[in-house]
């Protein structure tokens, strides 16, 4: 286990430094000065030139990753060009909504998914499968920020019962935070938990028809007893694979989300920031996400390898 | 319980899926302690029967008639009471010991959780029970913790596994729907002991199904034989196998290798040593690099094939026996030149074929090769005449397409099937006649010799005798030359004039077919022979 845990922990490094040279790479690529961006058309030529060598534009590029490299390792993302603020505190900012955002609409997706997903499968072919497959298929068709304005009518216009938009902050306490993520969290969830429940039950089906099931009903176990002890678990690869990639989604793939409800997240601060042409915050949040994608596969790889034995042990 | 009522009794159990009828009329009894062999090809309902009386039936199945245990009617039970049943009086062992286990749950959980199930035993107790029946089934603890998972464990070790997992609870009936079918015939030996002194023991009854006359003779009291979904023919093993009445019971007898067909030997002995050397191989090594220990380190490479010697010559019919793991087919995989060599040299024809790196056409042409598998080596959206013609790309000069169509009919009449066959798609046949278009399709560019990698050991006995009598006439009418590789011995004997026997890499002895299986000299092929189930009839 030690082994297995080691060798994924060296390819993670290895990854991250890779994509850190990729990152660095393409956006020193794309067209556009920060500088003259800034200081806008009519610049003089020689404040343009200042500006660059005041934020140190005019070294040379590995200088600058190297700079920039060992600035990521040590915490110190940089100064942003536009708001002349440490790129570290504006992403922790952000994190602060878009992580618990990311973790809640996971949660919500698959304490949705797990027992849709197992219902459809063990009535496989009856009103229940039909009915989860139909609400499911809509669930992947409908657009969330659609979705996302329903909620808003019902229960933010005519319930009342959550607020339209914005961020209440965690100063209010834990409740008041969540509560402004709520809806947020719902319509993010939603199309995910669609494409989940339909992983588990496919998953869960394919199992479904192996030896051991059998061998497990032979014992004396009743089919809910021979799912839920010997089939979930080796449903569950699939499953964990379609929930990481889910939430390396959601931490940065809720630009939408967070336009509809006024959420003050990575993905618009990614956003204006690539508009404003302000590189070291696109750099070091596009840097932050890759690492998070990364880590989540970590996470995911020791997933698989608790729950299938072959995986976690060497070769006899 | 009286004597005479029998433990389980079926009385015209008939049994439908779908409306499509799948048993019909079955009646049968088993007393306590006794084996009653249920005996039948591919499709006959064996397995079916015993689904039936495990009440475990596919969506959609419909069964009426009656099935007694213990003077129950099961089909009338509820599902909570069935469970109880299951696994605590009735224990039923399958087929395949490789998919039977679940892969992520260890030996030891998927013993206890049957005590635990029907037991009420504390964790400890359950724990010790576990350990003597893993040990009652010879596996000890010492070697086989209750943490092992079953990837760690071989074939026969696994069946042991499941055997435990049935026994545990000390069941009243056990059903063994065939136990040994997938393992080597030493394994075979092992388990089919094991069944025995657990049942001696126990005073258990067993329904060992199974499709091998052999395996059923050396072990049951009563035979059922069954056809199509119903019963032709039931009664004491002497009776049955000593006068079979019905023709099919008959037939079973003639087509198993058991009746021995004398294969008509392509020339005479003496010629067939001076026929010319076809494929020689000489100290041929094969190796798997070992496990990536470290960085870069390795464990030592596994060697599969171990500086193998041998040859066949033009027309001759060489046997290759040996257990799973022992090399067989990498030593296939070398000769087809789809694995790189170690050491050592193969020859065609006179030609090194090991020496280039790609093998040349002219070796891809003499030597075809015909798989195990009836049903996944051909590729489903093709028509049989473009399966059948594509090794023509081998020849250096590609017939034109009337050519080509001529050809394939003339393979096609030559394995029995008709030239309009081709028009069709492989799914439209059954296993025989898939495993004839697989030898069509080797035989389409004129080959020398032909491996055939266990290609009847998936094909029912009946089938399998039509297509050793097709290999047989094949090799009379156009001078074939066979490595016929198999783990059953009984086929090997008969189609092969000689017979090379393989251990752990190294073939440990090799003569004529008649005299090896006369008088073995090396202790493993005595082991092997000795392991194989002959054929017992007491007097009725």
């Amino acid at each position: 286990m030690l082994h297995y845990l080691l060798r994924r922990l060296g390819s993670l490094l290895a990854t991250l430094l890779v994509a850190s040279l990729i990152v660095f790479l393409v956006i020193e690529v794309v067209p556009g000065d920060p500088a003259s961006y800034m200081l806008g058309m009519n610049a003089q030529p020689d404040t343009v030139a200042a500006l660059r060598s005041e934020l140190g534009l005019d070294k040379s590029g590995p200088a600058r990753y190297l700079e920039w490299i060992t600035g990521l390792v040590q915490g110190d993302f940089g100064q942003s060009y536009t708001y002349r603020t440490p790129v570290a505190d504006m992403v922790a900012d952000r994190l602060w909504i878009s992580l618990p955002l990311a973790l809640y609409a996971l949660f919500l997706s698959t304490a949705l998914a797990f027992p849709a997903g197992i219902w459809a499968a063990s009535h496989r072919g009856g009103p229940a499968d039909t009915t989860v497959m139909v609400l499911t298929q809509l669930g992947i068709a409908v657009p969330n920020f659609w979705f996302a304005l329903l909620l808003v009518m019902l229960f933010a216009v005519n319930l009342g019962w959550f607020s339209a938009g914005g961020f209440a902050g965690w100063e209010g306490g834990l409740l008041a935070g969540l509560k402004s993520l709520t809806l947020p969290a719902i319509s993010l969830a939603l199309p995910q938990a669609a494409i989940l429940t339909r992983v588990m039950r496919s998953s869960l089906l394919d199992v479904l028809g192996e030896d051991f099931m059998r061998t497990a009903r032979a014992k004396g176990l009743s089919e809910r007893q021979a799912l839920l002890r010997h089939a979930l678990r080796n449903a569950m690869i699939p499953v964990l694979t379609i929930m990481g990639l889910q939430f390396s989604f959601l931490i940065a793939g809720a630009i939408i989300i967070e336009n509809v409800f006024f959420l003050p997240g990575l993905g618009r601060l990614i956003f204006q920031s690539i508009a404003q042409r302000d590189l070291i915050v696109v750099e070091s949040v596009v840097m932050l996400l890759v690492f998070a994608v990364v880590m989540v596969t970590f996470l995911i790889d020791l997933a698989y390898a608790w729950v299938d034995p072959r995986l976690r042990q060497k070769r006899r | 319980m009286n004597a005479e009522s029998p433990l389980l009794r079926l009385d015209n159990v008939a049994l439908s899926i779908h409306q499509t009828p799948i048993l019909q009329d079955i009646s049968l009894q088993l007393q306590a302690g006794q084996t009653l062999g249920l005996i039948g090809e591919s499709g006959s309902g064996k397995s079916m029967t015993a689904l039936s009386i495990m009440q475990l039936l596919p969506r959609g199945a419909r069964q009426t008639g009656t099935i007694a245990f213990q003077g129950q009617a099961l089909e009338q039970m509820k599902e909570a009471d069935l469970c109880e049943l299951r696994g605590s009086d009735i224990g039923m062992i399958f087929q395949e010991p490789m998919t039977a286990l679940n892969p992520v749950k260890s030996i030891g959980e998927q013993v206890s959780e049957s005590i635990r199930l029907h037991r009420r035993l504390s964790r400890d107790e359950a724990q010790a029970l576990t350990l003597r029946t893993l040990e009652r089934v010879g596996l000890s603890n010492a070697q086989f913790p209750l943490n092992r998972y079953p990837h760690e464990l071989s074939g026969g070790q696994r069946q042991r596994v499941v055997i435990a997992i049935a026994i545990a609870c000390q069941p009243r009936l056990l059903i063994a729907d065939e136990p040994t079918t997938a393992l080597d015939v030493t394994t075979q030996a092992g388990i089919l002991d094991l069944l025995k002194s657990l049942q001696q023991e126990e005073g258990l009854a067993l329904l060992l199904i199974s499709h091998d006359l052999a395996v059923v003779s050396n072990m049951a009291d009563d035979v059922v034989v069954m056809r199509q979904g119903r019963i032709v023919e039931q009664g004491d093993l002497g009776t049955v196998f000593g006068r079979p009445e019905h023709a099919y019971t008959r037939m079973l007898f003639e087509a198993s290798a058991l009746t021995q067909v004398a294969r008509t030997p392509t020339a005479p002995p003496t010629s067939a040593h001076t026929e010319p050397t076809l494929l020689q191989v000489d100290d041929l090594v094969c190796e798997y690099p070992g496990r990536r220990t470290g960085l870069f380190s390795h464990a030592p490479a596994f060697r599969a094939v171990n500086r193998v010697s041998f040859e066949i010559r033009r027309g001759e019919s060489v046997g290759l026996v040996g257990e799973s793991g022992c090399g067989k087919s990498t030593l296939t995989r070398a000769l087809l030149g789809l694995m790189p060599l170690q050491a050592g040299r193969i020859r065609l024809d006179s030609e090194e074929v090991s020496a280039a790196r790609v093998v040349s056409r002219k070796a891809r042409r003499q030597m075809q090769v015909v798989f195990q598998d009836p049903y996944g080596s051909f590729n489903p959206r093709h028509r049989v005449a473009r399966l059948i013609s594509e090794p023509l790309h081998v020849l250096e000069a590609a017939p034109g397409r009337r050519e080509t169509l001529q050809r394939v009919s003339r393979v096609l009449e030559s394995v029995g099937l008709t030239a309009d066959d081709g028009d069709k798609f492989i799914h439209e046949f059954s296993g025989g006649q898939r495993q004839r278009i697989a030898i069509a399709r080797s035989l389409i560019v004129e080959p020398s010799l032909i491996i055939l990698d266990e290609a009847v050991s998936a094909l029912d006995v009946s089938v399998r005798a039509q297509v050793l009598q097709l290999l047989d006439t094949l090799a009379r009418e156009q001078g074939l030359a066979y490595l016929f590789i198999s783990h059953d011995l009984s086929v090997v004997q008969r189609v092969s004039d000689r017979v090379l026997v393989m251990q752990r890499g190294k073939i440990v002895e090799q003569g004529d077919t008649a005299v090896v299986f006369r008088k073995p000299q090396h202790a493993y092929t005595r082991e092997l022979l000795a392991a194989t189930p002959q054929l017992r009839i007491p007097p009725a």
